[in-house]
């Protein structure tokens, strides 16, 4: 199929598609697109993690070269969020809002 | 799976503790224990021996639980020939569900799970479900209940709960934030996540922009409904294709990108009902200074248990941003805050997390309610999910619940006659902090400014003999500066 004779043929199947609604997962096992997408997108995002986890390193190795130059045994302690969770997990810190208290 | 409190000399297996083959959660004589079946032996071992479950633990992302010795276990399980262990795990003061969360709680439970899964791969283990109820608050703090999603890390494998991940957090935050809060509900309707095919009907256009919105909703909805259209011969010559392979630093791409979605993914509440309410009514300073002072007074007097090993639970309904359930957690109690408004819930949510009400972050828990349709039994048998009088009337109930300005928004406001309403709470607490709210009153008078008066019974004698049939009025007292009255009663029934 082409794109030029493909275009409309999507078109009119996106169309009828939202014409007529059908029930999700109806007739098919509900993990395998999801686990056959994923496994295409990790190999993007599998790169993308790579990449920045060298990025940072080497940025840390930057950073304690200068820092360890000017303030010699402090390199490790500057070095150390690179590496910490990058979760964190809670948003409190970020998320908390100054509003005014109502009690 | 649910770590609530019950009470009964034989072992109750908990109605919602069925789904995972690997074990199940159960309760004797009021404590609360998890068993842990044989065929999940060797990822439970290896959860313990790999210090992963005490580098959890240590960071308060797993709740924390203690190995009964070998005899005892032996004794107390369910079916011993399938045990392994039996495991006490800690319980949790109140167990909520995700359709009583604001979006700003399940966006934090959202990162932990991501948080758990991710120092799980690091430990060579995977989360094999990443349901959002497996997720609980100890107030403001979520953390993971369920200490049998975790299984050994086979290489190449992809994440099996990406897609759950996906429906329970990842659809319902992308709702709130690109469409509307009121669309969270849809959790309540929908007990495994909405679907991702849903979702990308109902988010407008521009959340295709996101790139992690893109990328992990909207593509897996136009795949999912590609597949369908798809012939069963088309269907059964792709599954005979090698299953789909994952790198380790795929898995971690995809944890990471996860991650970035859910933070990008924020609501901020404005122009919502309650929002302003505190600062929109007309309470003089008099006023409330006043029902401030009754309140503690009461809180105090009403004889919650202050020593023993458990602190006293309060309910605050309709509490709105806090400022009572406050003076509650200030009397040495643990408090739920319900409240109707999201916004409200979110702001009291969010002020935990700093500012004046930063010290309250263990000891208050806010929670989404709408009490004139409260959660009902949802899921296999109507006991999946507990109800709110369920959870109330349990070991890990209320002693106190506290109705400040409330009984004209359901009396009026929902047309639910004031014997009705004591019946309510008679079934809710041993204790009822309870404001009557009359006629004449600035507030009263806005709601029925609109309607018909059909309310000839709400009288302060209607509210008084209704509640006197169920409760003794221990103290009453009239608010200083207004036509409002304070009652402490008690159940006659405690």
């Amino acid at each position: 199929m082409t794109l030029k004779s493909g275009l409309p043929a999507l078109s009119l199947a996106l169309l009828l598609n939202l014409v007529f609604a059908q029930p999700a997962h109806a007739y098919l096992d509900p993990g395998s697109v999801s686990l056959f997408l994923q496994s295409i997108i990790a190999v993007f995002l599998g790169a993308l993690f790579v990449l920045r986890t060298h990025w940072q390193g080497f940025k840390a190795k930057v950073r304690a070269l200068f820092q360890g130059s000017q303030e010699g045994d402090d390199a490790d302690s500057q070095t150390a969020p690179a590496t910490r969770s990058s979760a964190g997990m809670s948003s409190a810190g970020e998320e908390a809002t100054q509003g005014p208290d109502r009690s | 799976m649910s770590p609530a409190e019950s009470s009964g000399g034989e072992p109750s297996r908990d109605p919602g503790s069925f789904r995972d083959p690997s074990g199940f959660v159960f309760t004797q004589s009021g404590r609360l224990y998890r068993q842990v079946d044989k065929s999940y032996a060797e990822h439970y071992d290896r959860l313990m021996a790999s210090g992963l479950y005490d580098r959890l633990v240590k960071d308060r992302l797993l709740i924390p639980h203690v190995e009964l010795p070998e005899a005892e276990a032996a004794e107390l399980a369910v079916d011993g020939r399938r045990t392994h262990r039996v495991l006490r795990p800690e319980v949790i003061p109140l167990v909520s569900y995700p359709y009583e969360w604001c979006p700003g709680q399940l966006r934090d439970a959202a990162l932990l799970t991501l948080e758990v899964a991710r120092r799980a791969l690091e430990n060579d283990m995977v989360l094999k479900d990443a349901s959002a109820y497996n997720v609980q608050f100890i107030g403001r703090a979520p953390v993971f209940i369920d200490t049998l999603s975790f299984e050994g890390y086979v290489e190449g494998e992809p994440w099996v709960a990406y897609r759950q991940f996906c429906q329970h957090f990842l659809a319902p935050l992308a709702l709130v934030a690109h469409r509307d809060p009121r669309l969270a509900t849809l959790l309540r309707v929908h007990i495994d996540g909405v679907s991702l095919e849903l979702a990308d009907r109902l988010l407008p256009w521009t959340s295709r922009l996101r790139f992690g919105l893109w990328m992990h909703l909207h593509l897996p909805a136009k795949a999912e409904r590609r597949e369908l259209r798809r012939s069963s011969a088309e269907r059964e010559k792709r599954r005979s294709r090698p299953a789909p392979r994952v790198s380790r630093n795929g898995l971690m791409g995809l944890l990471s990108s996860l991650e970035s979605t859910v933070r990008s993914l924020r609501w901020r509440p404005k122009g919502t009902v309650w929002g302003d309410y505190y600062d929109a009514t007309n309470y003089t300073d008099t006023s409330r200074n006043d029902k401030e002072r009754l309140v503690a007074e009461m809180l105090a007097e009403c004889g919650l248990p202050t020593t023993g090993e458990r602190r006293p639970r309060v309910w605050d309904l309709g509490a709105n941003t806090g400022p009572f359930s406050r003076l509650a957690a200030d009397a040495g109690a643990t408090v739920v805050s319900w409240d109707i408004d999201v916004g409200a819930v979110e702001r009291h949510f969010r002020a935990l997390g700093d500012g004046p009400a930063g010290g309250y972050a263990a000891t208050i828990l806010p929670l989404v309610l709408d009490l004139s349709n409260p959660s009902p039994g949802l899921g296999w048998a109507n006991s999946e999910r507990k109800s709110l009088l369920d959870r109330a009337a349990a070991p890990g109930g209320p002693d106190a619940v506290m109705a400040l300005a409330l009984v004209h928004h359901l009396a009026i406001g929902n047309n639910v006659p004031l014997p009705a309403l004591a019946d309510f709470f008679r079934r809710l607490a041993p204790w009822l902090i309870i404001e009557w709210v009359p006629k004449g009153d600035s507030q009263v008078d806005r709601m029925l400014a609109t309607r018909r008066d059909i309310f000839d019974r709400y009288t302060r004698d209607d509210f008084e003999r209704a509640f006197s049939r169920h409760f003794a009025v221990v103290e009453s007292s009239g608010i200083g500066d207004s036509e409002r009255r304070l009652y402490l009663l008690r159940s006659l029934g405690a």
